[in-house]
């Protein structure tokens, strides 16, 4: 009967869903140069050397002669938009010196600029940094665009995996209490169907969906990657389960939503309920990705377990994570049957 | 539960929705091959009592046994017997009727749809249509279909008849006589009294959640007595009518109005000492009787 109510919802869904998977690939090589960094300003007449030195990284910095010059400034800063003075007016040779303190990923992003100072005026040299440069978008969302790993990331991240969230929890809340908001359920409940069946029967037909929709996306995804020629053979695993391991997550949602459902039994409710668990997770996450020292906060979420960069990039994931949260999915659902088993049905 | 054991049997049944009380201790029994009627005004308590039985609402207290079974733990081998017309239902909108239907009958474990057809038929419900798109009338008809189409013995209704034409009403009626006679147990909800007295053998009325009476009809019809008018020649003082068996006395001026449930004789005998101008009596109808039912404070 879900099939039968529902099945233009869910097959348009499907098709949204591949569509903009498989529109997002297509879009993606034109964007390619917007995902690379820019070029410094004159910064072919800078050069840099690192010498590490243990506990800090002496960078040594050489540029071009500049004629006439009187002598010459360096600036320093973390952001390439606000270099300060670093040193004293009055380098006189066309050479100099940096250090930087290490911090936890090993050398830090600094960048340079030499100013020459010719009959009184200043003039730029050029422009360096300690690091290669990163593009806005990396720096920014963390992953390297311009790869084929980021891009996924990219658009599971930020795109439609919390569309996909939303619509299924959507989906899994409003499916129940749609029976008791349009009157079906003492009908369906004066039936000998126990109430357990009824749920399960719901949310097992639910978890198809899901599985076939991941199923759909992860192979569009593949799909339209070898179409566009984008695709090594080392990246259709990781791009599949990229897909694929969103699987318990959403299966947690929906166990949610349904458990929202039977509680509250009034649909509008039910999914402001559902919608709330998937953008606090989302909002944790987003705050444990920004901000430092707070990394571990995702771990408190379902969804910080479905590691997008660790999974693409490094084609690893947690087996057990994922059982974990597929049984606290199932817990929940058992939660759900019971308080579903014991409240009143709202008539 | 023996044959001739009663098919609902209601203990002491209490159900409180937090401080409001749904019905209170209520106790009623339906026996086989009758339609019991159960009577009241909307709020009283009828939609409560009725899904409590379903196991749709969790009872307070007190005890319902249907076909001797008990109305939560057993609730899944009751639903196999009983079929159940809810007072507000939906149906899925954009499926045809025959498809919810068939579904529905599956629930019920049930794969011979020929009875489905005859009902249908009966009371001219078009099953290719969808039902979003049915008159009130006719998703009452669909209703009435899948409460019966499983030939369960045991049927349930709240208010059967809403938004049925009154033809349609009479064919229904005539259907549920002919149920009654194959031994079919019949309890349904109605505040339409006429249709309690065409169609019920007994008749529960309910009132602000309390069970008010059990009775036959035609019991109930003798027991009603009838409406006395009488207009005297000057005013009357009502202690006049300080009758054992006079209810609903009215008094205005020189005219007093009466129920009399008791022998006319006494009250001719004590009015005689007046001079009487007119005088009339009728007999007194169901739907009066329910009337004064409601209007005295307690019931009575």
């Amino acid at each position: 009967m879900e099939l039968r109510t529902n099945w233009k919802v869910l097959l348009t869904f499907l098709a949204v869903v591949s569509f903009l998977v498989a529109g997002m690939v297509a879009a993606w090589p034109s964007m390619g140069t917007a995902f690379q960094a820019d070029a410094l300003e004159g910064e072919e007449n800078v050069s840099v050397e690192l010498e590490d030195l243990g506990d800090t990284v002496k960078v040594h910095l050489q540029w071009s002669p500049v004629e006439g010059a009187d002598n010459y400034t360096l600036l320093a800063y973390p952001q390439p938009q606000m270099l300060v003075p670093e040193r004293a007016e009055g380098i006189d040779t066309e050479s100099a010196e940096h250090l930087l303190e290490k911090d936890e990923g090993g050398t830090p992003q600094m960048y340079f600029a030499v100013v020459a100072l010719v009959d009184g005026e200043r003039q730029l040299v050029g422009m360096a940094s300690s690091l290669e440069r990163t593009s806005v978008y990396e720096e920014t969302f963390g992953v390297d665009m311009s790869r084929v790993e980021g891009m996924a990331s990219f658009m599971w991240d930020l795109f439609w995996g919390l569309l996909m969230m939303l619509f299924l929890g959507y989906v899994a809340a409003s499916t129940v209490s749609r029976d008791f908001e349009e009157r079906k359920m003492d009908i369906i409940l004066s039936k000998p169907v126990s109430r357990r069946r009824y749920l399960l029967e719901k949310f097992a037909f639910l978890t198809a969906y899901t599985a076939l929709m991941l199923l759909v996306a992860g192979l569009v995804l593949v799909g339209s990657m070898a179409a566009i020629g984008e695709l090594s053979e080392g990246m259709v695993a990781p791009l599949l389960m990229s897909s694929l391991l969103a699987f318990p997550v959403v299966l947690l949602i929906m166990a949610v939503g349904t458990l929202a459902a039977v509680y509250v039994q009034d649909g509008r409710t039910a999914v402001g309920l559902v919608f709330l668990f998937v953008l606090l997770q989302v909002g944790i996450n987003l705050v444990a990705s920004m901000a430092e020292g707070l990394e571990h906060l995702s771990s408190y979420t379902a969804m910080g377990y479905w590691d997008l960069d660790a999974i693409l990039f490094d084609n690893v994931y947690s087996v057990g994570d994922f059982v974990l949260i597929a049984a606290a999915a199932l817990a929940v659902l058992a939660v759900a049957v019971l308080v579903f088993e014991r409240r009143d049905m709202a008539g | 539960m023996t044959e001739n054991g009663p098919v609902i049997e209601i203990r002491g049944l209490t159900k409180n929705y937090g401080d409001v009380v749904g019905i209170k201790d209520l106790d009623l029994n339906i026996h086989r091959g009758e339609i019991m009627g159960f009577l009241g005004p909307n709020g009283a308590g009828k939609t409560t009592t009725i899904r409590t039985c379903l196991d749709l609402l969790q009872k307070t207290s007190g005890e319902v046994r249907i076909f001797g079974l008990d109305s939560h733990h057993d609730s899944i081998e009751i639903r196999r017997r009983i079929g159940y017309l809810p007072g507000d239902f939906g149906m899925y909108n954009d499926l045809p009727v025959r498809t919810i239907l068939r579904y529905l009958l599956s629930l019920s474990g049930y794969e011979d749809d020929g009875p489905m057809e005859e009902l249908a038929r009966r009371f001219a419900l078009d099953l290719d249509k969808r039902y979003g798109s049915l008159s009130k009338g006719n998703r009452q008809k669909a209703g009435i279909v899948q409460a019966f189409m499983a030939g369960q013995e045991l049927i349930i209704m709240d208010e059967p008849t809403a938004g049925l034409d009154p033809l349609m009403q009479q064919e229904f009626y005539e259907f549920l006589r002919e149920e009654r006679a194959e031994g079919k147990t019949i309890f349904m909800s109605s505040h339409i009294l006429a249709e309690v007295e065409e169609v019920c053998d007994r008749v529960a009325i309910i009132r602000d959640a309390e069970l008010q009476v059990v009775e036959r009809i035609d019991a109930l019809k003798e027991k009603m007595g009838k409406t006395l008018e009488i207009e005297f020649d000057k005013e009357i003082d009502p202690s006049v009518f300080d009758i054992r068996g006079v209810e609903g006395l009215e008094v205005d001026g020189r005219r007093a109005r009466m129920i009399i449930a008791c022998d006319l004789d006494q009250v001719v005998k004590r009015v005689s000492e007046h001079n009487i101008v007119n005088m009339s009596l009728e007999t007194f109808s169901l739907d009066q009787f329910f009337m004064t039912y409601y209007s005295r404070p307690g019931g009575g």
